[in-house]
């Protein structure tokens, strides 16, 4: 009976103790998270990008490299990148974007986008898509980007060149896509957002097999 | 007759659909068994418009020469799709595990592909297929990398599979690619050519591209590697891909 009651007692030990950690792990927590990382670019070595505390971050593409930052204000970091999601393959250098919390993901998961420049078509050597990138950039913030701006013209199933405008921007801390015809009304109203915007420059490629 | 687990490694072969084209000439063949069980009766098993190729060909030789080791050898019709099945000793006695379909569309003449196939399945060279962190969505492709494996002994890797489309295009760009439907592979085989494994994916007739991606000094250029995929526009073709003037280039390639 005694050895039963000693083990009880223990046990009521071993469990005050376990939820004394618990609550100390969660403070913890709660001020790591407290505490926010402002993500500073200093360079990209390989697949890494390496900021201004030495941290760095694995984003698993290859020939990637750093062309500036998206921010809806909140601080979050949205990193506009360009690169392939394979080394020894015949994929094209696309602009893709990445936040630290997509470490874990696949790369084929990540938001992908067409580098500017012109596309042809790799059987018959056709245009087949012409984009100029621009990134736009607030008045209030100088070190991040607000906006990209694809200005575009990709040949439809009918074999016309359709042009567009397609804007991605961070709101609400997720990425926002929207895509603007030519023949709606508000084309041009967004043209205007092109004032003071950098062209990213565009290369010639080949569509993929 | 051989032991019947020696021969689990080619299992897998046999497992698969394979296209024979367009098929060939059978005279007599061993019945493997009592298919009864799998619904399908003596009745449903239709012979007459086959027959062996026999003759003195080497084709012929390594026919004769499969079956008397174990091999069965059968048609039979089954919901009016004719069937041909290599079966490795009795199924009821071996389990299911122990014979598989080959699919084919029996009509006249004889298709000496198909015993390079037999061939291969008996000897069964062994290669594999390393899909590391690639996803290929199309089970035909899978199969057919596989079957190119066994059927060379290469160890292939997988350097590139399935893609997702650009966002901002809507019906341009890549959107042709392959890699977005799921049935494109970039592959290499560490040891072996780009060249030679190229040339030998075009000959296996496993894959409607082949296309050839040269070792290039120029940095721009895409690495070495070879791409196939079951591209339904193509039928075998072989190109290669070259970086001349600054930007990529593909041609039809006759090596």
């Amino acid at each position: 009976m005694r050895h039963i009651m000693a083990f009880f007692v223990l046990l009521n030990v071993l469990v005050a103790c376990k939820n004394q950690n618990t609550e100390q792990n969660i403070q913890t927590d709660n001020s790591q998270s407290s505490v926010k990382k402002i993500w500073n670019v200093v360079k990209t070595e390989n697949s890494f990008i390496v900021f201004d505390d030495n941290s760095r971050i694995n984003t698993k593409l290859f020939d990637m490299s750093y062309l500036c930052s998206l921010c809806d204000g909140a601080g979050e970091a949205f990193f506009v990148l360009s690169g392939r999601t394979c080394r020894d393959c015949d994929e094209n250098i696309a602009i893709f974007i990445f936040t630290p919390t997509d470490t874990l993901k696949p790369v084929s998961e990540l938001p992908k986008y067409t580098y500017p420049g012109k596309e042809y078509d790799y059987e018959n050597s056709q245009l087949i898509y012409e984009s100029k990138l621009f990134v736009g950039r607030n008045a209030n913030s100088k070190s991040s980007a607000d906006f990209l701006i694809w200005l575009q013209s990709e040949k439809s199933n009918s074999n016309k060149m359709d042009s567009s405008i397609f804007i991605v921007d961070v709101f609400n801390n997720k990425i926002r896509e929207q895509r603007i015809s030519s023949r709606e009304q508000k084309y041009k109203e967004k043209l205007n957002l092109l004032k003071n915007c950098k062209e990213i420059k565009g290369i010639e490629t080949i569509s993929e097999p | 007759m051989r032991n019947i687990k020696d021969l689990k490694r080619h299992y897998s072969v046999f497992n698969r659909s394979v296209d024979i084209g367009s098929a060939f000439d059978i005279e007599s063949v061993e019945y493997a068994g009592d298919l009864s069980f799998y619904g399908i009766y003596p009745g449903d098993i239709q012979l007459q418009n086959w027959k062996v190729i026999s003759g003195s060909s080497s084709a012929g030789m390594k026919l004769r020469k499969s079956i008397s080791e174990g091999f069965s050898l059968y048609s039979y019709n089954l919901w009016g799709q004719t069937k041909l099945v290599l079966s490795i000793g009795d199924p009821l006695l071996t389990g299911n595990d122990d014979y598989g379909y080959i699919r084919g569309n029996p009509t006249a003449g004889a298709y000496d592909g198909y015993f390079e196939f037999v061939e291969w399945a008996f000897k069964g060279r062994g290669g594999s297929v390393n899909f590391g962190d690639y996803k290929i969505s199309s089970y035909e492709l899978r199969d057919r990398l596989e079957n190119f494996a066994d059927q060379t002994g290469y160890d292939l890797t997988v350097v590139g599979g399935d893609r997702c489309a650009a966002r901002n295009t809507a019906v341009g760009g890549s959107k042709g690619s392959r890699h977005l439907y799921g049935d494109a592979a970039d592959i290499i085989v560490k040891g072996t050519s780009n060249r030679d494994v190229a040339i030998k994916a075009n000959k296996s007739e496993l894959f409607n591209t082949t296309i050839y991606y040269p070792d290039s000094k120029i940095p721009e250029a895409l690495h070495p590697h070879v791409h196939v995929d079951l591209n339904p526009r193509h039928d075998n073709v072989l190109m290669i891909y070259k970086r001349t003037n600054g930007s990529n280039r593909y041609f039809l390639w006759n090596p």
